[in-house]
């Protein structure tokens, strides 16, 4: 049984040692030889003022964008738990439905809105708010806009589900024994979403933390972030070892934060395990 | 503790759908009083109506003398139990029963003692620690009670709350929430479909039909007077006898009857010759514990009559007599 086992996986498993294990350790391993120090690579990575803005900029808009879908999406899955299950389905349809098209074509969109001769600029313009075109394209707000509008479904589609997992007889109970609305919703609805949220959080953080399209539309070339860094090292100065260390430093990150929060997860799973 | 005056209580949906119809009902201090009625009746709209969960359209509710149409949910103070026991899946027992209490103006002294209390009256103090999943059915219930009688409401309020349990677990728990009404001395309002648990425990008995309370009255009473044919229907008379017919029958009557409909219990049908008889053929014959049902067909349709006697054979025929004194005539509606 044991060796019928191998064989059946030993396809699958060849394809991933040669296609993906291979690869990543050709790419990785390179990085840790130095000519004195095998962190060497890394330590001149982080003695770069500009890679630490990067690492910090990437990181801000992760947090940035996570805590507002976060915001954005905690009232339209508390509205959309509430609709009738005919009216559930439109609306769950509508939220996907950006996730259908492809993530180039609603970035150029942005672009036409944002964008100097944009739809805003000119609206403004044109009512004489504003003389001058403002700049909102190629900016760190444009790049948290884009990332917003990219991750908002997956938060609001996570959230739903573990909304609707609430009864509102308990609701009902906490304010029968006097409990006013804020007391409700911050001690009794919030904590039962804790599982949701997380998982939102998770998906859209480390979604946002390593996505590239969007940097590289929306943000320009003085706004870059991890995974733009990587790009310009690889593809257009060719230092493929520079490369890598970004890499590393992006999948290191995201795994940690990946596993505080799935950590945290568990633990309020634990708790609130029906 | 308080009394409950309820006056013209109507309620309707935006479709015309009336829920509840012009209702008046007055409930005692201290009293244990049952909504019984089958779903749809607007019972549950009722319980709602006076916890304040839903906004009052067109009536007034009193609480010892006081309206209290304005007062929101949380300010009235009463004390509520779900069908679907509802507690805080997040907390623990003990977290579960203090919540109530930590919104009111109350010291964490005192707040540990009210919950202990409540724990040890209702026998839950070995499983304060422990989460609402970890527990039984029967205990969440009695858990839910617990959170309810901790603040030492004003009025209990119990919106089926034995449906989701076994029918042992169901009977204990009556028992248990009755002889804590008792000892409490607390108003309580218990809403429910089913006869026996609400005849079982209450003082009085309002039996609902379609937004109106169709009889009000102790159940001894509803039981061996029911007014109308919806409400001897509902307790479970089965034999329905038009007074037209009888009186075609030359049935004796010594007093004069009013109503269109008489009914009888299936215990005081008699078998054989007496007073007012009918001629009817066994259909079947049911053996049931402590009696037997026979199923007879009569001129006046399917009877059932019970007796502790073993009196006859299916396919037989036999006369019935049906004592005037049994005879219980019914209200028209």
């Amino acid at each position: 049984m044991k060796r019928s086992a191998v064989l059946l996986l030993s396809p699958g498993l060849l394809l991933i040692i040669v296609l993906l294990i291979l690869p990543i350790l050709q790419m990785f391993l390179p990085t840790f030889v130095g000519d004195q120090f095998f962190l060497e690579k890394y330590l001149n990575f982080f003695h770069s003022n500009g890679n630490i803005q990067v690492i910090l900029r990437t990181l801000m808009i992760a947090v940035i964008t996570t805590l507002i879908t976060l915001s954005l999406g905690l009232p339209t899955a508390y509205w959309m738990s509430r609709l009738g299950d005919r009216w559930k389905k439109v609306v769950s349809i509508i939220v996907l439905f950006p996730i259908l098209t492809n993530a180039v074509v609603r970035n150029f969109a942005w672009i036409t809105i944002l964008g100097k001769n944009g739809v805003i600029n000119n609206f403004l313009m044109q009512l004489h708010i504003i003389d001058k075109p403002m700049t909102l394209l190629y900016t760190n707000f444009s790049i948290v806009i884009g990332s917003v509008y990219l991750f908002l479904p997956i938060m609001i589609t996570s959230l739903v589900s573990s909304f609707s997992q609430l009864n509102f007889e308990v609701e009902e109970a906490a304010s029968v024994i006097g409990a006013r609305p804020s007391i409700v919703f911050f001690k009794v609805i919030l904590p039962q979403l804790s599982v949701g949220m997380l998982t939102g959080s998770i998906l859209v953080f480390v979604g946002s933390l390593t996505a590239y399209t969007t940097p590289q539309l929306l943000g320009g070339n003085k706004n870059m972030v991890l995974a733009t860094l990587l790009q310009q090292q690889s593809i257009t100065l060719g230092d493929w070892t520079s490369a890598s260390v970004v890499a590393v430093i992006l999948t290191v990150i995201a795994v940690l934060v990946m596993t505080i929060m799935n950590y945290g997860t568990k633990l309020m799973d634990r708790r609130n395990a029906k | 503790m308080a009394n409950i005056e309820i006056s013209d209580l109507s309620m309707s949906y935006q479709k015309g759908k009336q829920i509840l119809d012009q209702l008046s009902l007055n409930i005692k201090d201290g009293e244990l009083l049952s909504i019984l009625g089958p779903s749809g009746c607007g019972k549950t709209t009722m319980l709602r109506l006076i916890s304040g969960l839903i906004p009052i359209q067109k009536g007034t509710i009193k609480v010892s003398g006081k309206d209290i149409s304005k007062v929101p949910v949380y300010k009235r103070n009463f004390g509520m139990v779900f069908q679907s026991y509802a507690l805080f899946p997040h907390m623990t027992i003990f977290q579960n029963i203090t919540f109530g209490l930590k919104r009111r103006k109350l010291d964490k002294k005192t707040i540990e003692q009210k919950a202990l209390n409540i724990l040890d009256i209702t026998g839950l103090s070995n499983l304060k620690d422990r989460m609402p999943h970890e527990l039984s059915g029967g205990q969440q219930q009695r858990v839910s009670l617990a959170r309810a009688l901790a603040i030492n409401p004003n009025v209990l309020l119990l919106d089926e709350p034995l449906s989701n349990l076994d029918a042992k677990l169901r009977i204990e728990m009556r028992e248990e929430i009755h002889r804590l009404q008792q000892k409490l001395d607390m108003t309580t309002i218990f809403v429910t479909h089913d006869q026996e648990e609400c005849f079982a425990i209450s003082d009085r008995v309002a039996l609902m039909n379609q937004g109106q309370i169709e009889q009000l009255d102790t159940p001894q009473n509803i039981y061996k007077n029911p007014r109308t044919e919806f409400v001897a229907r509902f307790i479970g008379y089965e034999n329905f006898i038009p007074k037209t017919w009888a009186e075609d029958q030359q049935w004796q009557f010594h007093k004069e009857i009013t109503g269109k409909l008489l009914t009888i219990r299936p215990e005081n049908i008699g078998i054989g010759t007496g007073e007012n008889t009918l001629l009817g053929k066994v259909v079947s014959k049911n053996f049931l514990g402590n009696y037997y049902q026979y199923i007879v067909d009569t001129e006046l349709g399917i009877l059932k009559v019970n007796t502790t006697k073993d009196q006859s054979e299916t396919n037989a025929e036999i006369t019935l007599n049906f004592p005037e004194s049994s005879l219980i005539e019914l209200e028209d509606k």
